[in-house]
């Protein structure tokens, strides 16, 4: 009587803790080491007020934050690639999306977390110097749009600080999606590095698309965002090309108006879907081939 | 060491032919020199070659004398990176790898193969520095410099200027090479060694800017009389240093087999805890936000006018005075402060006795119409703790363009403000003024410490008159003395009756003043004491001769026989050794990146051990309970610093209290024991 050879199928869900395992113990010195960057900028410039608070959150979120994301996407594929593990990898009964998909969760959570635990740290070192309000100024101060935002988180530090991350948090998402997608050709860390840093500094020259339009609006009128789209057909165009920038949510979130709240709203919305839900659908066709053919493996 | 050759004729004769060392050495260093001219090449297209031909196409675009020092300045401002990528180059492109296993194979040491890099490597960068600066010369001799650089040129601090930043760089370049190729004879690794290098570099270069501590290492060192380019022994000793333990490590390490590889992870780690080391440092410096305790908002924000209010103090009850945006109605605000630093009893009411402004006959505003409107000029407290307010009727009289300000009514009161209930007037002072005269007062609205002055001046039609405030209920003018015909303006300001008139040069704005004392109105009388000086000559009570290079404004908070001062560079303590001779007892210099945020400081000390210097970011406290060693102690980022007014902060035993517009912000006093901010 032949031996009946009882097959378990491999779960789906303990592939994806192996994963995610997996990533965790290579990456996770990366997740320690933004951790404390981001969270000793913050809460040191938050604590040495030397600049005020939400100054020093569009510091911190803002440049070095993009630093980060670049440092989290360059990662996961080059190195395994540089190491030739990658091969060894996707020889796995595992498929390439799988694989993908598991290195991206695996980054988000780590840049999540990094941010979280930033912005406990620097609600810690606010708290450790008292949280401070800053003052409501005259009538004819504070009419510009970084001026307004101080007044507008003046009496709410700590809220206008956990905002801010929150919308930080999902800009940054936004760019490590698509980073993290277009860095899995390159063949080592180096070079991930290197073009990560270029696409970068092509997106922080789409996003002065919106000092152009501040820029076309008539002297002595403040920036308004609806105001710039009644200028003319093409500038109104670029006006709503530019909400399509990832990073855009940070930009309109410095501006105290309800109607850019609302406009934030749907940046964030429309990014979420171009930025990180249609990648990943792209990614994971055909189980990824189309993933194999961008990395050329 | 030995080479052995067989001589055809003889086969079984070996002949032993020692081969000379410099030979050995003469070899290994022609094979770097051949094994270099990629990076020659390269050193000298980029820091020569490429900046030259840009130089020439600038003069011939531009004419004769049109071109700037373009390679000159490249190599000032990169040439360190050149000679770190150089030193990690000229040993990790054979040191790691097979190649080295060959070399050691050979009848050489190897000292002496690291030996050879080293030389060649260093002649290879002196090379490149010596025709830049060969080119560079040849230029100036030929005057090929724009005309717009030659005066720059010919000035004898341009040259100083040039020869330092020249030293420095070369300075910069001779360390970054050593430490560059030391750690690749450690590491054997391109990346790890740059990368290590460059932190070097980016420490020495950037700490002193950032630490006042370390500013004699810099470069650009901020000598006692100011700023200037200098290099410093400091800088000498740790240039020499540098270039010591690069050689040394190179030639120890390298007969190590084994070398310290450094990976992604380690340099990662290393580039983030050397960045955030900086980072701590400049927190360090310029930050450390004093403790706040409670805030809150004395007033409406929203219908006030931010330039009348004025804070006042007497223990720790403290009063506001302040108007609506129109100027019509004013107002009060007290609260306590309790020792815990909350704010208590915070409590609002009009000022009594003031009243409304009134418009007469303004229905056209063509026609002649008369405004009555009061102002507060006084708030102070007099010996006995009372609230003393002074006060003003003004009239605006004319017509449209034709306006004119006088006095219809001056008065002074004394109020009381109980702990429950409103202000209440206690007894009221009010001026007899002589009738038909058209009067203007001299007080300022700006100055309401000048409010508890005991005698009042008015001036009209040619005369000034003064009036005793203990003269009664209705005190009439107890002088009245002629003014000079020309007279300008007569001010009080901080106890000083200032009279000034149009001197010869009044085109460019300058006044010949006379000072009185504004305490003894008797001075006025006597002809003698009418002295007029030129009022940008005239004399400041505070010690002179503390102005220096680089300092820019100097500002001064004089007590008794010690003073502060605050400039720019730093703040300096300084104590009356003899009449009129000051001397400096202690100094607190300031860093380069502190002074951006220090855009004339303005000191004002609280008693013997705290002074708060009110700049342009925000106020700075010192303890400066020992003169000789004034220490910082805090910082705060205050929003108002800009418009500096002298009451922003003031101080009760245990906290300092701001006022920043309307807001009131309690912060611990950080000269307190136990209190210090690390």
């Amino acid at each position: 009587m032949p031996e009946v050879v009882r097959r378990t199928p491999a779960r789906r869900q303990t592939v994806w803790a192996a994963l995610l395992r997996k990533e965790w113990c290579e990456q996770r010195w990366r997740f320690f080491l933004s951790t404390v960057v981001l969270g000793g900028l913050l809460a040191g410039l938050l604590r040495a007020q030397v600049i005020p608070s939400l100054e020093a959150a569009t510091l911190i979120y803002g440049p070095v934050g993009l630093v980060l994301v670049i440092f989290l996407a360059a990662g996961p594929v080059a190195a395994e690639r540089a190491d030739r593990t990658w091969e060894f990898l996707i020889a796995q009964p595992v498929s390439r999306s799988q694989v993908v998909l598991a290195k991206w969760a695996m980054g988000v959570f780590q840049l999540a977390g990094t941010m979280v635990i930033a912005t406990i740290a620097g609600l810690l070192a606010l708290e450790s110097r008292g949280f401070r309000i800053m003052p409501r100024a005259p009538e004819f101060y504070g009419q510009n749009p970084a001026e307004a935002f101080m007044v507008w988180g003046a009496t709410h530090p700590a809220l206008s600080l956990c905002l801010f991350a929150a919308v930080g948090t999902i800009a940054m998402v936004c760019w490590f999606t698509p980073l993290c997608l277009l860095l899995m050709r390159a063949r080592n860390e180096f070079t991930a590095v290197l073009g990560g840093l270029l696409v970068t500094i092509a997106l922080l020259l789409w996003l002065g698309q919106f000092h152009y339009i501040s820029s076309a609006i008539p002297s002595g009128q403040t920036f308004t965002f609806w105001q710039s789209i009644h200028i003319g057909d093409i500038d109104s165009v670029l006006a709503w090309v530019a909400v399509l920038n990832p990073l855009s949510p940070l930009v309109l979130i410095l501006v105290p108006d309800y109607l850019y709240f609302l406009l934030l709203l749907l940046a964030l919305l429309v990014d979420v879907v171009i930025w990180i839900v249609l990648p990943l659908w792209c990614a994971r066709r055909n189980s990824g081939r189309l993933i194999e053919k961008w990395m050329g493996a | 060491m030995n080479t052995v050759s067989i001589r055809d004729e003889d086969p079984t004769t070996l002949h032993v032919r020692p081969v000379q060392r410099p030979s050995a050495f003469g070899n290994l260093i022609r094979k770097e020199c051949q094994e270099s001219r990629g990076a020659a090449i390269a050193g000298l297209a980029v820091f020569w070659l490429v900046p030259a031909l840009l130089e020439l196409l600038d003069l011939v675009l531009e004419g004769h004398y049109g071109t700037f020092p373009f390679a000159w300045s490249l190599l000032i401002g990169a040439g360190w990176m050149y000679a770190i990528i150089l030193g990690a180059h000229t040993v990790c492109r054979d040191w790691g790898k097979a190649e080295e296993h060959f070399l050691l194979a050979q009848p050489v040491s190897a000292q002496a193969v690291v030996g050879a890099k080293l030389i060649t490597g260093a002649m290879l960068v002196a090379g490149v520095i010596v025709l830049v600066a060969a080119w560079e010369t040849l230029l100036a001799y030929w005057g090929g410099f724009g005309a717009a650089f030659r005066p720059i040129q010919e000035s004898v601090s341009y040259w100083h200027a040039a020869r330092v930043t020249t030293i420095a760089a070369i300075s910069g370049m001779a360390v970054g090479y050593a430490l560059a190729f030391a750690v690749a004879v450690i590491t054997r690794q391109m990346l790890a060694s740059t990368v290590v290098a460059t932190l070097v570099l980016l420490v020495w270069a950037i700490t002193p800017l950032l630490s006042s501590h370390l500013t004699r290492f810099s470069v650009l060192l901020f000598s006692p009389n100011g700023p200037a380019m200098i290099i410093s022994g400091s800088f000498v000793f740790v240039s020499v240093l540098g270039l010591i333990v690069g050689v040394a490590t190179s030639l120890v390490c390298a007969t190590r087999e084994r070398a310290i590889r450094l990976g992604h992870k380690q340099l990662a780690w290393m580039i983030s805890l050397v960045m955030l080391a900086l980072f701590g440092v400049a927190m360090t410096e310029v930050g450390n936000s004093l403790q706040v305790r409670d805030q809150a908002e004395a007033f409406d924000s929203e219908s006030w006018y931010w330039g009348s209010t004025r804070m006042i103090q007497r223990g720790n009850r403290f009063f506001i005075s302040y108007c609506d945006c129109n100027g019509h109605a004013w107002s009060m605000a007290t609260f306590r402060v309790a020792d815990n630093g909350r704010i208590q009893d915070l409590r609002r009411a009009a000022v009594p006795g003031m009243l409304p402004s009134l418009l007469l006959d303004g229905s056209n505003p063509d026609r002649k119409q008369v405004e009555l409107r009061d102002e507060l000029t006084g708030f102070a407290f007099n010996e006995n703790g009372q609230l003393v307010v002074t006060r003003r009727r003004m009239r605006l009289t004319g017509t449209r363009g034709c306006w004119r300000w006088t006095v219809a009514n001056l008065w002074r009161t004394t109020l009381a403000w109980p702990d429950s209930g409103e202000p209440e007037i206690l007894s009221r002072v009010e001026l007899a003024l002589p009738p038909g005269k058209s009067l203007t007062d001299t007080a300022s609205e700006y100055r309401h410490d000048d409010g508890l002055a005991r005698y009042a001046y008015l001036e009209g039609e040619g005369k000034l008159y003064v009036f005793d405030w203990s003269e009664g209920p209705h005190p009439t003018p107890r002088f009245e003395i002629p003014l000079p015909q020309d007279t300008d303006y007569v001010r009080v300001w901080g106890g000083k009756l200032n009279v000034g008139v149009q001197s010869g040069d009044s085109k460019h704005g300058i006044k010949d003043v006379a000072t009185f004392d504004a305490d003894h109105p008797e001075t006025l009388l006597d002809k003698q004491n009418w002295s007029f000086h030129v009022r940008s000559t005239l004399e400041h009570d505070w010690p002179q001769g503390f102005e220096r290079p680089g300092g820019l404004l100097l500002q001064v908070d004089q007590h008794a026989d010690i003073a502060y001062l605050s400039d720019l560079l730093g703040l300096r303590i300084a104590r009356q050794t003899r009449t009129r001779i000051w001397e400096t007892v202690g100094e607190c210099r300031t860093s380069p990146l502190a002074m951006l945020f220090r855009l004339v400081p303005q000191p004002k000390a609280f008693g013997d051990s705290l002074l708060i210097e009110n700049g342009a970011q925000g106020f700075t406290a010192y303890d400066v309970s020992n003169p000789s060693r004034p220490r910082r102690v805090g910082f705060f980022n205050a929003l108002a610093s800009w418009y500096g007014y002298d009451d922003m902060v003031l101080a009760t035993e245990r906290h300092l209290v701001l006022r920043e517009f309307n807001l009131v912000t309690v912060l611990d006093r950080p000269d307190l024991p136990g209190k210090r901010i690390p």
